[in-house]
């Protein structure tokens, strides 16, 4: 029995050793020959031989499988060609690109490529126009009104087509951005008839005739693009002799978002000599081209859409695709807004700078969501999100004869851990903190930390309208803690705002809960004693999280916000719909950590206990 | 006829003159190539296991003293007795031959199963 199944050659093993062992087990099964087992034997050798042979191939063969499938694949090409079969085209690198109105006291015409440049922290950047603009009259003076400006250098190549040549490619330079791209053919190079017709990139073969004016773009197997065009079936193709133009931005900094901000009168951003350019939207748009992991995201989603936007998911998937900028994506429909909002849907994006989007690059997402793809009836709404801020207040206590780390040194690497993880894990719509998930990060710092203890509040920022009664609602989505009914220490408590009390006396003002559901204003004077002024300016609903304020006027504030923090009830803290779990980083208490020796913490229980004080201990 | 203990094959591949089948060796005979196998293997030949591996060309760059003798004695010594358990070792002569550029590596040894004492020598030389 033994021999018959030594006989059976195992070949699912895939490593060296396995196969050679499978080998020996075979040889087992048979007499002629014995030395097999002892490394120096002539047979053992060819063992090795086969051994190794088989291992090469197994290897070869499984890379190759892993590059055949979207999940698998590591290779760039691979992931391109599997995203090609599902109607995907990557995003080329982006240039950022600003609205600008341009005046001047004469009418011009501004040729596309027209330079502008800008300086940001002694780092200079040139923006060009694609196009040639025009300038009209407006009142005493000739303007041109939201011009796009892309930034990077315009660029013309052209192609002269052979068809003897079966291999001719049309490839475009690195860093060109394909979303500027203008494509125009000539008959010949002494002929330019045609070279005022733009072809269309094709998006929809279906719709695609045998003389229609097309290109196709497809990226190549170095991460350059290529147009290629069609057959005289599906869209006209060039005949020999014609000559391709192709007019592109070449990015040179696609991180250059922001640029025009700062934007004044007296201090413009873009300049162009001999005219005032006056920036609208700041730059925005620019990003690397798109990532292995994005396309890997993007394309089995893209091909569900199929180009249209019905599903929630065609909102997020088109946007994300269309608008590189955009990091994060969460849409909902009407029906479940809470109020419920019939025929909208609500789309809430976080860009990868910054909170949220302009006005212009809102309304051009709009338009292109409107374009051919929603359904009429259904309105798209695009909602900045909405963040909620954490304040973490950590304190790591770490065994010192495990470490060279300082308490100084150990805190540094909790700050960075914490931070980490809301970067990575949080700042993104759905993304929930998990309370035991970052104590674990936090206690994996250092095979040194002992424990962890973490306490986290929950903080919305109210920007009021300054001396005009108005009410407010603030949504913290989360359970506020309320152990019971009249419970006497505050949950609530925000940073200070001045207020008049009944005598029209300003007073500084800090809000509070009454421990029932009220939100009271109170002051405190110089010796510290505190009075409460209004009992009643609003409400809380500790259940559902929700804050309002009633005719709330104040008069003035430090900065530009109010921030209102609560205690949560739970630690797990939830982020839906548009809201974002995010830091404050202009905020010194939003990340407060302490780290503690295990030495100090056995003291400082120790006086505790003596004491008789049973409050938690927050720092050192 | 007696079964043979040890049966391998003739890695020169030299065809049997009668049968044309690829030759093999058996018993002493197989066993002395297999100790010189392992003799002349150097470090990386075995794919995946470098400790298989005498190392004895490397000691050829060397220029010849009598360190390099023992030297080249206990890599063999240590490869044989770790990787060939079929041999009692005897002894392991490293003779130089300046004139001739080259080391004579005498091995004596008694295989296991049989009696009597049988050796090999291997003529050690640079080819480069």
């Amino acid at each position: 029995m033994a021999e018959e199944l030594n006989k059976n050659l195992q070949v699912t093993d895939l490593d060296f050793d396995s196969i050679k062992e499978s080998l020996k087990s075979y040889l087992q099964g048979q007499d002629l020959f014995k030395d097999y087992n002892f490394e120096g034997s002539g047979l053992n050798y060819l063992l090795d031989v086969l051994a190794y042979n088989t291992h090469y191939q197994s290897f070869y063969t499984n890379m190759v499988a892993n590059e055949t499938f979207l999940d698998t694949a590591i290779r760039r090409d691979s992931v391109v060609s599997i995203a090609k079969h599902l109607g995907y085209t990557p995003n080329s690198v982006r240039s950022p690109f600003a609205i600008v109105n341009i005046s001047s006291d004469e009418a011009f015409t501004l040729d596309a490529g027209t330079v502008f440049t800008s300086s940001v922290a002694g780092e200079s950047y040139t923006f060009v126009t694609k196009e040639n603009i025009t300038s009209k009259v407006s009142g005493d003076l000739y303007v041109a009104e939201n011009v796009s400006i892309y930034e990077g250098e315009f660029s013309t190549l052209s192609f002269v087509v052979n068809s003897n040549n079966r291999n001719q490619r049309f490839i475009l330079p690195e860093n060109t951005d394909t979303s500027t791209l203008t494509v125009r053919v000539a008959n010949s190079i002494t002929d330019s008839t045609g070279l005022s017709t733009k072809w269309q990139l094709a998006s929809n073969l279906n719709e695609v005739k045998s003389t229609d004016k097309v290109y196709h773009l497809q990226e190549t197997d170095n991460g350059r693009f290529e147009i290629y065009f069609g057959d005289n079936i599906v869209g006209v193709k060039p005949a020999n002799g014609n000559v391709i133009v192709c007019q592109f931005v070449l990015t040179r900094n696609p991180d250059a978002n922001g640029i025009g901000s700062n934007d004044t009168e007296t201090r413009r951003s873009f300049t162009l000599e001999g005219f005032d350019v006056r920036t609208i939207a700041a730059s925005a748009g620019g990003a690397n081209p798109e990532s292995i992991r994005s396309i890997k995201f993007n394309a089995p989603r893209n091909y569900q859409a199929q180009d249209r936007a019905v599903t929630q998911n065609d909102f997020a998937t088109m946007i994300l695709r269309d608008f590189p900028d955009i990091e994060t994506a969460v849409v909902w429909g009407g029906q479940d807004n809470d109020p419920p909002i019939y025929g909208k849907v609500f789309i809430a994006l976080k860009p990868k700078t910054g909170i949220s989007l302009d006005a212009p690059t809102k309304q051009l997402i709009i338009d292109s969501l409107k374009r051919n793809r929603s359904i009429v009836s259904v309105v798209p709404e695009i909602l900045d999100p909405d963040p909620l801020y954490l304040l973490f207040d950590a304190r790591v206590v770490f065994d010192q004869s495990r470490t060279t780390q300082t308490p100084n040194g150990i805190r540094s690497f909790a700050l960075t851990q914490i931070q980490n993880y809301v970067d990575t894990d949080l700042e993104k719509f759905d993304g929930d903190l998990y309370y035991s998930k970052l104590l674990g990060l936090i206690d994996d710092i250092s095979d040194s930390v002992v424990g962890t203890e973490l306490r986290i509040r929950i903080q919305k920022h109210l920007i009021p309208t300054l001396n005009t009664t108005t009410n407010y609602s603030l949504n913290f989505n989360n359970e506020v803690f309320h152990p019971n009914d009249g419970y006497q220490t505050p949950v609530v408590s925000s940073t200070g705002f001045d207020y008049k009390d009944d005598n029209n006396t300003v007073f500084r003002g800090f809000l509070e809960d009454d421990g029932s559901g009220n939100i009271r204003i109170f002051k405190v004077n110089d010796l510290g004693v505190k009075t409460i002024v209004y009992t009643n300016v609003g409400s809380i609903d500790y259940k559902k999280g929700r804050l309002s304020l009633l005719n709330f006027r104040p008069l003035a504030i430090d900065g530009t916000v109010i921030r209102i923090t609560v205690m949560p009830k739970n630690q797990n803290i939830y982020a839906n719909e548009n809201q974002l779990l995010t830091l404050d980083v202009t905020d010194p208490e939003s990340l407060q950590v302490v780290a503690v020796t295990t030495l100090q913490e056995k003291n400082m229980q120790l006086n505790n206990r003596i004491l008789g004080n049973g409050s938690i201990i927050t720092g050192v | 006829m007696k079964p043979k203990r040890y049966v391998d094959l003739d890695l020169d591949f030299l065809p049997h003159p009668v049968t044309k089948d690829v030759v093999l060796k058996y018993d002493e005979e197989a066993v002395k190539r297999s100790v010189r196998n392992l003799v002349l293997t150097n470090l990386f030949e075995k794919p995946f296991h470098p400790e298989i591996s005498s190392n004895v060309t490397t000691l050829l760059f060397e220029n010849f003293n009598p360190v390099i003798a023992i030297r080249l004695r206990n890599d063999i010594e240590r490869i044989i007795r770790d990787y060939e358990p079929r041999v009692n070792l005897r002894s392991v002569n490293v003779t130089p031959s300046p004139d001739r550029n080259l080391l004579e590596i005498g091995i004596l040894f008694q295989v296991s199963g049989f009696n009597s004492t049988t050796g090999i020598n291997i003529p050690l030389e640079r080819l480069r």
